[in-house]
């Protein structure tokens, strides 16, 4: 444990301090056929940022990666690498390096010929490709595996030489697309420590293409959200798991429990919303639209409801806005009544308790309507929602423990609480779901 | 006990195929080779095993029979060769350019021939070659020829027969293995740095080895014993062994003399591919050593290994 981390990734950097690498996208649409896979994309990407294009397949996540990396043409827009317009530069002109999905290693050469392939085109001496590539190799824990050939080696280790084949050629931007999707789990999470630390230190600008959310959150600085062509929101991890921009991202990072309602009135407590559940409080001042929205260089237009209590054990602690990315604008445009809006909900911020065995709380239950108390509690906890129902089944995840509450209309909620302050349920009890308002996220559906 | 239970498994599995290759292949090479030691006795005798010699062989060797086997060589060289500059930019453009929707039908197009009889063919090669023939009268109208078309019944138009006859045989394990290299290697190669020209000579030609290998090999063998291109359109100047073997088997009626000229033949074709690789061996050994990255520290010996290892992050190969 004594052995000092070895400074060869700082060599592999070379002289780069003044190297940049900062991409910026602009309008970037591919069209294939009549199919639009990237719809008017414009992003800016910064110098040494570690940035995720994260959403479902078919998003036109890996599409975008490809434009970038010179494999496919865009149909209109531009690509701009530092200022310099790179669009129509192939893909062998542009100084930037791909880690496929599948490594692309050739299996004719062995590792080290792998590692020297980008340097021999560049025409490096030598001597200096030699060195190079042992630094490369050292930088990813391989020297030893130099002779190889790629078949005898496992996925992680194939991996490794992906990467130390790119970065060995010092690139403005490394493109990394969908690289651990083949590794096991702990592989996986032991490579993207590794990738995270090698990435800042030698602060090379990453875009990393996933459809693993939590890789996003675990890796990037920032993470664009995609779906359908075009980026539904861009920010920290922090930020769009906190704020989502719209039903897609609050969906699609982490869990959400969704409750289709109705806006009944908006006043001073909060949004009031109509459910199939029984009135809903939400502290809601604004709410957005359910639309795609552009990434773009200027502030959004409409945000995320900002609230301050997101925390797993609700300790109400005021939320600090994460420094990157933009700031979500509080508007306060309110909502008429009769809005058709989804109230999302996150299992985390849902306290599970057992229900209360008073006869207002079985009258509630058996006259199959929750109800957001209007009774003495308020004046102890203000706006906060309960719902009443069975606990439908116990999910222990280690660390946490998650409870499936079925309401009286058949509705499930999914709560998650950490182990140690789980309430100790059981398949069939009654238990309360309690919110406050402020865990309440509003979108126009 | 399990052991040899699987080695007479596998045995017993395998016998229908022993026993076919045993009883024809084997056994009439033997044949070939054991007639190849007898002589032709009389007139209405094919051969005789009485008296063992090697007299047939000296008699192959004699220079108007040996002429004939190194012309056979020349062409089967030669036709390889040509077979391969044609194979090669097709199969590439094939399998690297062609829609994928697209290269099954053209496939099937290169495989068309081979739904006419291999002898229909070569005479149609006869049409075409005839100086009376409308490519004769194509090239003179067009001023490239001054007179008829003179190459019918030359080695000439042996060399463009057997071309024709064995492509296919080229095209489709070169199509093979350059569709196995994969788009996604030559991108791997261009976004390392390479244009289309050096991806081409550094991955995929290297990649598409073993099919040239075959290729190369499915044209010469069948090549070298070839008997109907050289029947059809080599007449009497374009003859090639295959001729010759057959007609000592049919019209000379002697088998001995026949089987030497087979035996012969077997070894001539062993002999050059056996030399092929060879010096395909030796070029790819010299090539890699000539290319070899050496990744010893040269400069720095002191650090060398000594940072593998030991942080929190391991190398993975380690713990295997």
């Amino acid at each position: 444990m004594t052995t000092p981390p070895p400074a060869t990734a700082d060599e592999v950097a070379g002289a780069r301090a003044d190297a940049a690498g900062s991409l910026r996208l602009d309008r970037v649409t591919k069209r294939f056929g009549g199919a639009t896979a990237v719809d008017a994309i414009s992003l800016d990407i910064r110098a040494g940022e570690f940035l995720s294009l994260l959403g479902p397949s078919g998003c036109g996540k890996t599409t975008l990666l490809r434009m970038i990396a010179g494999f496919e043409q865009p149909s209109e827009g531009a690509i701009l690498l530092d200022g310099t317009d790179i669009t129509d530069t192939p893909a062998h002109r542009r100084p930037i390096n791909t880690v496929f999905q599948s490594y692309a290693l050739f299996p004719h050469m062995n590792v080290a010929s792998n590692v020297a392939y980008g340097l021999k085109q560049s025409r490096v001496p030598r001597r200096e490709i030699n060195n190079r590539v042992r630094e490369a190799l050292e930088m990813v824990r391989m020297l030893d595996f130099a002779e190889r050939k790629p078949v005898m080696l496992s996925g992680g280790q194939q991996q490794r030489i992906a990467l130390a084949r790119a970065l060995v050629n010092r690139p403005q931007v490394l493109l990394l697309d969908e690289p651990m999707s083949a590794l096991d789990r702990k592989l996986r999470e032991e490579m993207q420590i590794e990738l995270k630390l090698l990435q800042r230190r030698l602060g090379t600008t990453f875009v990393f293409v996933t459809h693993d959310q939590e890789e996003a959150l675990t890796l990037s600085d920032r993470i664009a959200v995609m779906n359908g062509g075009t980026i539904q929101q861009i920010g920290g991890a922090e930020e769009i798991y906190a704020r989502p921009a719209n039903e897609f991202v609050a969906g699609f990072i982490g869990k959400q429990n969704f409750v289709p309602a109705t806006v009944a009135a908006q006043d001073a407590s909060g949004l009031h919303l109509d459910s199939a559940l029984g009135p809903l409080l939400a502290a809601a001042r604004h709410a957005q639209d359910a639309g795609p929205r552009q990434g773009g260089t200027g502030p959004h237009p409409a945000s995320a409801v900002p609230y301050a209590d997101r925390s797993r054990h609700q300790d109400a602690q005021a939320h600090t806005p994460h420094a990157e990315g933009h700031q979500p604008q509080t508007q306060t445009s309110p909502l008429a009544p009769g809005t058709r809006v989804k109230a999302a909900i996150r299992p985390e911020d849902i306290n599970v308790v057992a229900a209360a065995p008073s006869s207002h709380d079985a009258a509630a239950a058996t006259l199959g309507r929750a109800q957001t108390r209007s009774d003495g509690d308020v004046a102890r906890s203000p706006g906060t929602n309960r719902l009443i129902g069975r606990v439908g089944a116990v999910f222990f995840l280690g660390d946490a423990v998650s409870h499936a509450v079925i309401l009286p209309d058949g509705t499930e909620i999914i709560a998650r609480s950490p182990r140690a302050r789980a309430a100790q349920l059981s398949t069939g009890d009654a238990a309360e779901c309690r919110f406050p308002a402020e865990a309440i996220q509003v979108f126009v559906s | 006990m399990r052991l040899s239970r699987r080695i007479f498994g596998t045995a017993a599995l395998s016998f229908p195929t022993w026993a076919y290759v045993l009883f024809f292949f084997i056994l009439p090479v033997a044949l070939v080779v054991w007639y190849s030691f007898g002589y032709k006795p009389d007139a209405f005798t094919t051969h005789a095993m009485d008296q063992l010699s090697f007299d047939r062989y000296a008699e192959v060797m004699q220079p108007t029979f040996l002429s004939t086997f190194l012309a056979t060589l020349r062409i089967s060289v030669v036709g390889t060769v040509l077979c391969l500059l044609i194979g090669v930019p097709f199969a590439y453009w094939l399998a690297v350019k062609v829609r994928p929707e697209r290269r099954m039908l053209l496939l099937a197009l290169v495989l068309v021939p081979f739904w006419t009889n291999f002898l229909v063919r070569t005479l149609g090669w006869q049409i075409i070659l005839a100086p009376e023939g409308f490519l004769s009268g194509m090239l003179q109208s067009i001023g490239l020829l001054g007179g008829p078309l003179d190459i019918l019944y030359t080695r000439t138009a042996v060399q463009i027969g057997v071309v024709y006859n064995y492509l296919p045989l080229m095209i489709l394990p070169l199509f093979v293995a350059m569709d196995r290299a994969g788009a996604t290697l030559r991108e791997a190669s261009r976004d390392l740095g390479a244009g289309r020209w050096r991806t081409l000579f550094q991955v995929t030609l290297p990649m598409a080895m073993p099919g040239i290998a075959s290729g190369c090999l499915l044209v010469f063998i069948p090549l070298m014993g070839d008997y109907v291109t050289a029947s059809v359109l080599g007449g009497a100047q374009g003859s090639m062994v295959g001729q010759l073997v057959a007609s000592q088997f049919n019209t000379a009626q002697n088998w001995a003399l026949g089987s030497a000229m087979a035996v012969v033949l077997i070894i001539f074709t062993l002999a050059a591919v056996a030399l092929a690789a060879g010096l395909g061996l030796l070029a790819r050994w010299a090539f890699q050593r000539y290319h070899r990255i050496d990744v010893t520290a040269d400069d720095a010996p002191d650090s060398a290994g000594a940072d593998v290892g030991g942080t929190a992050i391991t190398t993975e190969g380690a713990s295997r």
